[in-house]
């Protein structure tokens, strides 16, 4: 039986309990779990005005509080953190050193400035502060405030970064959230919220934070808690399959936010290739684009269209490049990128069919090291949307066309070099669905945290945006009444509050 | 049999003919003979086909393997499942058939360098080419996304996949026998295509000349047209590019969008060959013993179509109904048992395990044991590491195996199954069969680990791409 216990949080309160196994087929990832099911009846929040207690918090003491909890997720004191990389480290596709980076960072996502660029850039503060006059005409006034709402946050276990910044948001945005966490990564937005009870037990943003572990798609618990009159907004993370589940739950009056599952790739123009130093630089920029973060994660590229030429030159220019961004992968430092057991098992069967494919391919590496498959023609791989564990498809191009018109609303980043191709291309590789266009080389090792993200803004998703209007006597609602006498103007309050 | 009873020697020398012993004298053959007799076979195989299929001379001296010793000798010689299928799509995308042509041609003994199929606009009539120019009747599959894998078996094989078939029907000592007649006097009922590609429709073409000496009226089929490969293919492309929003780009010929609509035309016959279907078993073979070929979300159409109609328990209950290949993925009602043996008559469903790959499955003995005939040398590898394990006790591990019948091609094959073997040493089957058995619980790897729940921000079209080709499956 696993020793790993994942805790069902509601608002504050630790349920401890073993009721439920859940996990891979492998005993190493399984952990155990109270019955959610057991707990329907307190897990949403009974009445949306139960919100008000957020508002009597000001941004700044937000800010302050979100700094100490930053603090208090330091790694190396901090045993709810602790245990749950004892498990992510089973569960997840990346190596330990990898995983203790990303704990060991996960404080900074709390960090003021972090918290103060989210929420001045993709809300505006004094929105969430307040009742923001947006215009005046002549005597009507409208002012606009941003306010939380009940939400429910389907999360991805891929990198524990996400259980912290989407804590971090919720936060911000003064709303109640029920994370439901993924099988992958049970314990890390647990840990988060055990953090802030030994933090502040009492403390509003502490009492509207729950986690819980349930079977996505179990109709059980989901039937009951997707109502409109137990929940407002839910957001999902990747997992067509989960997504799946939750479209037939929305009705009027939940707001479904999906942050889809997407793919990312590469456009590299002709200057690269240039002179043999270019190239080098290229190679290892490109390698961290394809291995930081064992290419789990959605932003890392895996189709890398080469503006080579497809002529005999060209072709060889690709495969000269393919060996240089192979051993560049190889050179990543461990707590970035590391080789795995196995590559994953479908990928790795497809792997095996390559080398029958004839001369259409042309391979470096291809174990649990990753592999660089040079296409010996204009065409990727079919099997494309498989790549993982540092396998990258190099695809040599005459014309930038090409992976232009390959572009789908799939395709989240894309890393581009030379910088002078950005604003030639740019636009048009957003028409085609690109989400986010990126130097080649940061693409996974920064990442603007208060940047839109896939196509939209979650945060402002996030909030309930509510309109007031205020009309004074000098404008007629339609048409003056006959013989109607102005009513006195009654004593104004200010209504910017 | 036309043929005589082979004698031990004949069979060390003649492979494909352990095929012909019965199934009761198959499983009789103690086990060291057993092991003896799939050494000297590998070696054969190896010694005639090394020099003539240009794939397993290339896997041989990449794995510097100059002959096979022993039989783990032949395990680094097992060419992946993908394997059949890692030609690059554009050759179909684009009608590239002569380049599709070179690429079979390293698979199999048959020379097809002299075959010009540049003029082919078609899979179908690539097919048919080969099939009017050429001993090569390749089977395909259904293909994920719209790629099929291609196998090139031989007319050689395809006979042997008769006898393969016969075996299925031979009574085991006192179990009772699958059919209550003999398999000649039973018609074979596939409810599906009648024609196409795949192994079963061309198992069909065979049965019917060699089972049925040319007697086309004991095949029957729910569709007497033909299963299109193009359709399968188009119909999967189409799919996922409709769901990438992409539809705009992809690369299909007019000519075959032309086709497309025929294909769609014929479908629309569908429900006009159904009612001449069920009216032709129910007044030919009511209260008969038959033999049906199909999955179980098949049967269950059939059925509830048979009921939507009034027709009620067409078939004798000593039928014999081929119930392989699972759900396919479909969650069918959950009276769907009651359903299918209401309107078959009651007969079992028997369930079995194969491949393509290989010419004949193997049916589940009444302890619900899977046992391989040894003309199919089953290997058993660590899913991770590719090393073999010991051949002996049980183990899980992924499996392989070698058809000692082919003669043509190289059929040593890497599924991504995980499978339980027992390899007949320590605990035989209370069956009595002697040999290695599978058990049941076969899974594939490439299923989701921890299955949907597993959440990550990658992915996407490929989920698509799993549903589609279940769509395409569906079409029969």
């Amino acid at each position: 039986m696993t020793d790993f216990k994942a805790p069902l949080i509601i608002r504050g309160e630790i349920i401890a309990g073993t009721d439920v196994e859940f996990g891979g087929r492998n005993p190493e990832t399984r952990f155990r779990t109270v019955d959610v099911g057991k707990y329907l009846d307190r897990l949403p929040l009974e009445t949306p005005s139960s919100l008000a207690d957020l508002y009597t918090v000001s941004f700044n003491e937000i800010v302050d509080y979100l700094e100490e909890l930053g603090r208090r997720l330091a790694f190396d004191k901090n045993e709810h953190l602790q245990q749950a990389l004892r498990l992510t480290v089973r569960t997840s596709g990346l190596g330990a050193a990898i995983l203790r980076a990303c704990y060991e960072n996960l404080g900074s996502v709390f960090a003021p400035e972090n918290v103060r660029a989210m929420a001045d850039i993709q809300i505006g503060i004094p929105f969430l502060e307040g009742w923001v006059n947006t215009r005046t005409d002549g005597g009507t006034k409208t002012f606009v405030r941003a306010f939380g709402a009940r939400s429910v946050h389907i999360v991805a276990g891929n990198v524990p970064t996400v259980s912290a910044l989407t804590i971090a948001r919720n936060t911000i945005t003064r709303s109640d959230m029920i994370v439901k966490t993924p099988s992958n990564d049970p314990l890390t937005a647990a840990a988060i919220a055990q953090t802030m009870i030994d933090m502040a037990p009492q403390h509003p943003i502490t009492r509207h934070l729950s986690v819980a572990y349930w079977k996505g798609g179990d109709a059980r618990v989901e039937d009951a808690l997707y109502q409109p009159r137990n929940v407002e907004k839910i957001v999902a993370w990747g997992g067509m399959a989960s997504i799946q589940h939750i479209a037939k739950y929305i009705q009027p009056g939940i707001d479904l936010i999906t942050l889809d599952p997407k793919l990312s790739s590469t456009i590299i123009g002709r200057d690269a290739f240039d002179d043999d130093a270019r190239m080098l630089e290229v190679a290892r920029r490109l390698a961290l684009d394809i291995g930081v973060y064992n290419q789990q994660a959605c932003l890392n590229a895996r189709v890398v269209y080469v503006q080579t030429g497809t002529d005999r030159a060209g072709i060889e220019a690709a495969n000269r490049f393919g060996k240089l961004v192979y051993s560049a992968i190889q050179a990543i430092p461990l707590h970035l990128s590391n080789p795995v057991r196995q590559l994953d098992p479908a990928l790795a069967e497809e792997m095996e069919g390559l080398r029958f494919a004839g001369d259409s391919y042309r391979l470096f590496g291809g174990d649990g090291r990753g592999a660089v498959i040079v296409s010996q023609t204009d065409e990727p791989v079919e099997f494309a949307p498989l790549l993982a564990n540092r396998v990258a498809n190099l695809v040599p191009i005459d014309d930038l066309e090409i992976p232009i018109r390959a572009v789908t609303a799939y395709t989240q980043t894309i890393g581009i070099y030379p910088d002078d191709l950005i604003p030639k291309i740019r636009d048009r590789l957003a028409f085609h669905g690109a989400q986010r266009l990126v130097t080649l080389g940061y693409v996974a090792t920064r990442r603007t945290i208060a940047g839109p993200q896939d196509g939209i803004e979650p945060l402002r998703r996030m909030c309930k945006w509510i309109l007031n209007e205020v009309h004074d006597s000098s404008v007629v609602p339609y048409w003056p009444w006959p013989d109607a006498t102005p009513a006195r103007e009654p004593a104004r309050s200010g209504a910017h509050a | 049999m036309d043929k005589p009873f082979a004698s031990q020697s004949d069979l060390h020398a003649a492979p494909e003919r352990i095929i012909e012993l019965s199934t009761a004298e198959m499983y009789a053959i103690p086990l060291a003979e057993q092991a003896a007799l799939q050494l000297a076979g590998a070696r054969r195989r190896f010694e005639e086909l090394v020099e003539r299929i240009p794939v397993l001379k290339r896997l041989a001296e990449e794995q510097s393997i100059a002959g096979i010793r022993t039989i783990e000798d032949m395990g680094p010689l097992l060419v992946p499942h993908s394997a059949m299928k890692s030609y690059p799509m554009s050759y179909l995308e684009k009608s590239q058939f002569d380049r599709l042509t070179a690429w079979l041609n390293g698979f199999t003994t048959h020379d097809l360098s002299g075959l010009d199929a540049k003029n082919c606009d078609s899979i179908d009539e690539w097919l048919d080419l080969l099939d009017a120019k050429t001993d090569v009747r390749v089977l395909h599959s259904t293909g994920t996304s719209g790629k099929l894998s291609f196998l090139p078996r031989g007319t050689t094989e395809m006979k042997i996949m008769v006898t393969g078939w016969r075996r299925m029907f031979d009574r085991y000592r006192d179990e009772p026998p699958r059919m209550g007649v003999a398999v000649e006097d039973a018609p074979t009922i596939f409810v599906q295509y009648r024609r196409g590609g795949m192994a079963q429709h061309r198992l069909l073409d065979y049965l019917q000349e060699y089972l049925y000496g040319g007697d086309a009226t004991k095949i029957v089929t729910t569709n007497p047209s033909r299963f299109s490969a193009d359709a399968a293919s188009i119909g999967g492309r189409l799919r996922v590019a409709q769901a990438k929003g992409e539809l705009g780009k992809l690369r299909i010929s007019p000519k075959l969008m032309e086709r497309r609509e025929a294909f769609l035309k014929e479908q629309e016959k569908s429900a006009g060959y159904m009612d001449a279907f069920l009216h032709d078993v129910n007044t030919r073979f009511r209260g008969k013993p038959v033999s049906i070929l199909a999955h179980v979300p098949m049967l269950f159409n059939v059925a509830t179509e048979g009921l939507k109609r009034g027709i009620e328990n067409v078939f004798a209950r000593e039928s014999f109904i081929m119930a392989g290949g699972g759900m396919k993925g479909l969650t069918l009602a959950h009276d769907w048992r009651q359903t299918v043996d209401r309107f078959f008559g009651g007969a079992p469903l028997s369930d079995g395990y194969g491949m393509t790959e290989m010419v004949a499955s193997t049916r589940a003995c009444p302890q619900g044991r899977y046992h391989l005939p040894p003309w199919e040398i089953p290997f058993l590898l660590d899913p991770a590491t590719g090393e073999q394990y010991p051949r002996t006790g049980t183990q899980t591990g992924r499996f392989g195996a070698f058809d000692l019948n082919a003669q043509t091609y190289w059929a040593g094959f890497l599924t991504g199954d995980e499978v339980t073997l027992s390899w007949g040493d320590d605990a035989p089957c209370s069956c009595g069969r002697i040999g290695p058995y599978v058990h049941r619980g076969i899974r594939r790897y490439s299923e989701t680990e921890g299955g949907d729940d597993k959440i990550t921000c990658a992915g996407a079209p490929d989920a698509h791409d799993k549903a589609i080709d279940f769509i395409i499956q569906s079409i029969g």
